[in-house]
């Protein structure tokens, strides 16, 4: 099959898949939905694989495919069309995508087994599969924004799956509110670039890219606001504060969208944009400075938050900083080398918490946590996996792709040396957070749910409650399922978290420095007019010193967080008693949310309040309503006297019209 | 006589005619009034009929007396039908339709 | 000769108009209708209008008054107050109206300029106005003005029927206006108000 035919496949499966699952809810049983949705996805990712052969087939020139479906609209220099761009960068992508949500959807299968919204479970994911491959694949700016906003509004959906519970959905709105906020930065910044360049389609718009002044005005607000985009979508400040909220999905759900994919849009599309950066370097530092302080940000709070997931969540956030940091300082292939690896160590740290909540029951605190290593063998040991990879302890993924980022930000030798610094200050402080994490949940004292587990018996919770309010729920509809399903116990979770695994494992030797170059040789047609991509190379010194810093900073965060938490538990608590104050600040994540309550929120809501009660009750209300009703009614009311009811009125009437008849005619004539 | 004597007859009569329903309350009586009119009517078409020479005027005078006819048996018909219902016969309080 | 005739019957035409618009007992305005119909029967024989003038007497006088006199017997109606209740302003109107609709038709009459009305008429042929050559023209030349008048009175005769009958197996007929099914009831609203009694007694339609 061609390239453009399984282009269209890998983007028509997941869809056939949603629409199949929500047209057949009611007739096939919910069982059969689970493995719909994982096939659907499981052939998107074969056609992916299809594709990336029947790309390498062809020669070195022709490897960025351009296929057209329909033509949207061709008027006043619009030209819309359904169309695909096919090159490395995109189907890397779409492999990556397709690849790692399948095997989420397998987890899924039994995760989410005893969950009344089985089906409508499935058909969410599937839309979201669809409508990120539809981001990545898309070859014009049109797309890419109606991929955008599909994406949000799967994430959406899937964040308020649990819809009775009233934390799921605000934190679903919240999620969407920012997320539109990034919509419309991208819009708007797609059309000052639209502006220049004249063409919505990628390749002529990158074509006309070089003709643009460096640091033009246009350029660079275009640029500011794609990063507002790609902020918002992928969590860095300040647009971050619904990614911790959006864990109240269900795991999978984070698992999927909120570690391997939807954050990462962002990072896809300043790597697309990149001969825009380039001609706009402004827009790009000021990318990198903000993701190097997000990573710092994310880092120092995840070192004290006591919630599972939300932990995990903030190390997402953080890695997500490197790959910002990277792709803004044009260190393209290693910023997407650490997406690849960071989905796969990530989705498997998510499924590995996802299996230990299950056995505490929902429970996500994880001060309530501890000792479950000799209950939950299997689930051990894939969090270590994970946990090793995220610190870039070598030979683990995470330590190739992120040295190699940094290495290639020193390697820029301007003040891009400070992000460097700080790019390893964040990962000593990633290495602490995860230990602390896998230590306080694994180790110690193991805790009623886990001694239950030892003796065989699954922990379950005396009545169903939100774990974060402790409302008491029930389990129908719109609530969690009555049963929780631990990885131990389902083949279906051990098969993906097994393979995941392995890819954490052994998914760094794709780019191990100086020895192999898989991706960035891969991924070369894309970024091959880009000034940096071939030059931009560290110097064998830096590579050899930033690999040794790195994997030592890794240690020592080991070595510490073992010390806190293993060999000395109360240590933690006199540090917390000491720092108080920066204890307090990180806990309450450094007050972005009540910043923008303040400064957003309550002033929207102001204006709101006022719309409603001034201007619409008494403007339109009153004046353009009330107005013309009120003088029609007058009117009528006026006109309706006429209808009196006595007979000699009428007729009174007519004598009248007929005399005034007749005189206008006696004039007339005369 | 010359024609116009019996126009203006014709043309007094209507207007009393015309006056009449105004002013009676009983609604037979303007049943009455209306046969002015429609008399008067007829008397002007015969007088033209008479100017021109042809009989086309006699014709619709005829016509026009079927016509009263018919409606003065239908207009009865609705006064005795009120009549029946115990309504009171007064056009002034028989105002139902009314806007 | 003619024109006394035509004094006298114009005079007896605006008499018993006026009479009928004057009287107050119903049974003296079918009267005075009566003596107009007469009086116009005899302007129409002084205009040549024969068989007109027949029918007139036959038809309206001796049916349609007759039928009047009937009902107004049965339906009697009473005497007309003097003073009709409030709308005294109506008279003035109503008069005003009349006297400015007959000054327009008689500007329209007198200051025509065709001159045919200044004259007796035209030609008067033998026959004109009589019974043969009514009917010549009924049946040839108005044919179907003749036929649409024949069902014409069979509608309303048919429709007079149905008004007029009596509906048998309500005693008491409480008459439901369409307004009283408009009005919103502060009662169940069910069709007998029982304690009512008649509408007369009740002075007028229910009031809810």
């Amino acid at each position: 099959m061609s390239l453009q035919t399984l282009g269209w496949l890998v983007l028509l499966f997941p869809l056939g898949g949603a629409v199949l699952i929500a047209f057949s809810s009611q007739v096939l049983p919910s069982k059969l939905h689970g493995f719909i949705g994982t096939l659907a996805i499981a052939l998107s990712f074969a056609s992916a694989v299809g594709a990336l052969f029947a790309l390498e087939d062809r020669g070195e020139e022709e490897r960025q495919v351009v296929t057209v479906a329909w033509d949207y609209a061709s008027t006043v220099g619009v030209d819309a069309q359904l169309s695909l761009l096919l090159d490395p960068l995109s189907i890397f992508m779409a492999l990556v995508v397709s690849g790692v949500s399948t095997l989420i959807h397998l987890y899924s299968i039994s995760y989410m087994e005893s969950d009344r919204g089985y089906t409508r479970f499935f058909a969410y994911l599937n839309f979201f599969v669809f409508s990120m491959l539809l981001l990545v694949l898309a070859g014009n700016f049109f797309f890419l924004i109606v991929g955008w906003a599909f994406v949000g509004a799967a994430s959406y959906l899937l964040i308020s799956f649990w819809y009775r519970r009233t934390t799921a959905t605000a934190a679903g709105i919240k999620a969407f509110v920012i997320n539109v906020v990034g919509d419309v930065g991208l819009v708007l910044g797609t059309y000052f670039i639209f502006k220049h360049t004249g063409s919505l389609d990628f390749l002529k718009s990158f074509a006309g890219a070089e003709e643009i002044a460096r640091n033009d005005g246009d350029l660079v607000a275009g640029c500011l606001l794609l990063l507002v985009g790609a902020f918002a979508k992928s969590a860095q400040v300040p647009l971050h504060t619904w990614l911790p909220d959006a864990m109240e999905g269900p795991t999978p759900v984070s698992a999927l969208i909120h570690a391997a994919t939807m954050v990462t849009a962002g990072v896809y599309l300043i790597a697309r944009m990149h001969p825009f950066f380039e001609q706009a370097p402004i827009a790009a530092d000021v990318g990198a400075i903000i993701g190097c302080a997000t990573l710092l940000i994310a880092a120092t709070i995840g070192l004290v938050v006591t919630d599972l997931k939300r932990v995990i969540a903030y190390s997402t956030m953080s890695q997500i900083g490197y790959m910002v940091m990277g792709v803004c300082s044009a260190a393209y292939a290693a910023g997407l080398f650490h997406l690849m690896t960071h989905a796969f160590f990530k989705a498997l740290l998510f499924m590995a918490a996802g299996s230990v909540i299950a056995a505490m029951a929902g429970d996500q605190n994880l001060d309530r946590m501890g000792g479950f290593r000799r209950a939950m063998p299997f689930t051990f040991g894939c969090m270590v996996i994970g946990g090793l990879a995220l610190s870039g302890v070598p030979p683990f993924a995470g330590f190739f792709s992120k040295d190699e980022i940094l290495a290639l930000v020193m390697a820029r030798e301007d003040w891009h040396v400070v992000l460097g610094v700080l790019g390893f200050v964040g990962s000593f402080l990633t290495a602490i957070y995860t230990w602390r994490m896998i230590f306080r949940a694994f180790f110690g004292e193991p805790v009623e749910p886990a001694r239950e587990l030892e003796g065989g018996h699954l922990y379950h919770a005396p009545e169903h409650t939100n774990p974060a309010t402790g409302e008491v729920e029930d389990t129908d509809v719109g609530f969690p399922g009555p049963d929780h399903h631990i990885a131990e116990r389902e083949w279906s979770m051990k098969v993906a978290m097994g393979l995941l695994a392995v890819g954490a494992i052994f998914g760094g030797l794709l780019q191990v420095p100086k020895v192999t170059h898989v991706l960035h040789t891969f991924l070369e047609p894309t970024f091959h007019e880009s000034r940096f991509y071939e030059e931009l190379e560290p110097s064998d010194g830096i590579t050899w010193i930033g690999l040794a810093v790195g994997a030592l900073l890794a240690l020592a965060g080991i070595a510490l967080a073992y010390r806190l938490w293993v060999k000395d538990p109360a240590r933690p608590g006199a540090i917390r008693a000491r720092l108080a104050g920066v204890h307090g600040f990180f806990a309450r994540k450094w007050y972005f949310d009540e910043l923008i309550d303040s400064v957003v929120v309550r002033p929207f809501a102001m204006l709101g309040r006022f719309a409603r009660d001034v201007f619409e009750r008494v403007v339109i209300n009153g004046m353009f309503v009330g107005g013309p009703t009120g003088a029609v009614r007058a009117g009528s009311a006026a006109v309706r006297a006429v209808q009196s009811g006595f007979l000699r009125y009428y007729a009174a009437l007519l004598l009248l019209g007929i005399t005034g008849l007749g005189l206008y005619f006696l004039v007339a004539a005369s | 006589m010359s024609v116009e004597w019996y126009l203006v007859v014709s043309a007094l009569v209507f207007s009393i005619g015309a006056g009449g329903i105004l002013v009676r309350r009983n609604p037979l009586v303007i049943l009455l009034c209306l046969e002015l009119m429609l008399n008067a009517g007829n008397l002007a078409l015969v007088a033209f009929a008479r100017a021109h020479g042809n009989q086309d005027g006699h014709i619709f005078a005829l016509i026009v007396m079927v016509v009263a006819a018919c409606e003065v048996a239908v207009g009865l018909g609705l006064i005795v039908a009120i009549f029946r219902r115990r309504l009171p016969i007064d056009v002034d309080q028989l105002r139902e339709l009314q806007g | 000769m003619a024109e006394v005739f035509f004094f006298l019957a114009s005079i007896g035409a605006l008499a018993g108009a006026i009479g009928v618009i004057a009287l107050r007992n119903p049974f003296y305005t079918v009267l005075a209708l009566v003596v107009h119909l007469l009086s116009l029967a005899a302007l129409f024989l002084l205009l040549r209008a024969e068989f007109l003038a027949a029918a007139q007497v036959i038809v309206y006088v001796g049916a349609v008054m007759v039928l009047y006199l009937f009902v107004v017997a049965y339906v009697g109606g009473g005497d007309d107050p003097i003073r009709p209740a409030g709308r005294s302003s109506l008279r003035w109107a109503s008069a005003l109206f009349a006297g400015a609709l007959f000054v327009e038709l008689a500007i329209a009459v007198l200051g025509t300029g065709l001159t045919a009305f200044g004259e007796e008429g035209r030609g008067w042929f033998a026959g004109f106005g009589t019974p043969s050559e009514i009917g010549r023209l009924l049946l040839t030349d108005f044919l179907l003005a003749f036929e649409v008048a024949s069902i014409l009175l069979l509608v309303a005769a048919v429709g007079a029927v149905i008004l007029a009958r009596r509906r048998t197996g309500l005693e008491d007929p409480r008459e439901i206006s369409v307004a009283d099914l408009l009005r919103s009831p502060q009662d169940k609203g069910t069709l007998g108000e029982a304690e009512r009694g008649t509408m007369l007694e009740a002075g007028g339609p229910p009031q809810r």
